[in-house]
């Protein structure tokens, strides 16, 4: 299956790989996985006090696909409010990533991590 | 058509003995071997080989278990568990991300005996995850939430293996 040029991009350099202490204050920690494919995704945010996201990471163990969605996902979201993070559609990636049917799964898992790091934020703050 | 299980003249259960499995398999394949057929009719020629394929997919589907899991599933509760769903256990996918650290950790270190020992690890997990699914089966609890999550892990675990394989491998060259 070939891939598209920007899936490759992200997959020969991700964006924001790595991760946050998990403990911090202001950090949300997604954890996400696939398991008809093995996919493991751990998607985080820094975010501050007004509730923007200043900085995102990621690991992803995975397809190309699974990489470029996560990396990808760590840039729209920089910058935006906790709230107009969880409104990434998977398709929205998809699109851009131009993934193929088959692939769709991992952009769904991308959107799954933000929102798994936003409830997790939430919840941690909410203590 | 029948369940993998009926096709290998098997009980429907999750445990089973796969050294008669793959027995069962050869004198299966024989029998409906293109050799045997030489001289039938075209018919009969194309039945024997849809045959072969139909015993082909059931052994694929029985001697993984996984697979073999999801079968017995769907077989006794009709719920299909081969779908693409997102697992959202933090705890058990942390420790999945760990063990998938370590692993690229050893492939890098292109450390064989290090990656023997590390399989050996995720084989003994998968071997738990494995009696805590048939506990399921044996005991009839056919809670089909808990026997799909139970499967998942399972899933993880095997792709961890596969890639351990892979890796060492690489090194093997």
């Amino acid at each position: 299956m070939a891939y598209s040029e920007k899936v490759i991009d992200h997959y020969e350099n991700p964006r924001n790989v790595g991760g946050f202490d998990k403990d911090e204050e202001g950090v949300g920690t997604g954890m996400v996985g696939a398991p008809a494919c093995g996919d493991v995704m751990k998607l985080q945010i820094k975010v501050s006090e007004d509730g923007i996201i200043e900085d995102a990471k990621f690991k992803t163990y995975g397809c190309g696909s699974a990489i470029a969605s996560s990396s990808l996902i760590t840039e729209w979201v920089k910058g935006k409010s906790i709230d107009e993070a969880q409104e990434i559609k998977n398709t929205d990636i998809a699109e851009e990533l131009a993934l193929p049917p088959v692939k769709i799964h991992c952009s769904v898992l991308a959107e799954d991590a933000i929102k798994a790091a936003v409830t997790d934020y939430k919840e941690k703050k909410g203590k | 058509m029948k369940n993998p299980f009926e096709l290998f003249g098997l009980e429907p259960n999750f445990l089973l003995n796969v050294q008669e499995l793959s027995q069962k398999l050869r004198s299966m394949l024989q029998a409906v071997h293109p050799d045997r057929f030489a001289s039938a009719s075209d018919q009969e020629q194309l039945a024997a080989m849809q045959k072969t394929t139909q015993i082909n997919d059931a052994y694929g589907i029985l001697k993984s278990p996984v697979r073999r899991a999801q079968a017995l599933l769907q077989l006794k509760t009709g719920i299909d568990g081969t779908g693409e769903v997102t697992v959202k256990e933090p705890m058990f996918l942390m420790q999945q991300l760990e063990l998938r650290e370590e692993l690229e950790s050893l492939a890098n270190k292109k450390d064989m005996n290090g990656l023997m020992d590390f399989a050996e690890q995720v084989e003994s997990m998968e071997n738990k995850q494995i009696a805590s699914i048939n506990k399921f089966f044996d005991q009839n609890e056919l809670e089909t939430d808990k026997i799909l999550a139970e499967i998942h892990k399972l899933q993880f675990l095997r792709k961890t293996l596969i890639d351990i394989e892979v890796a060492e491998e690489k090194i093997l060259g």
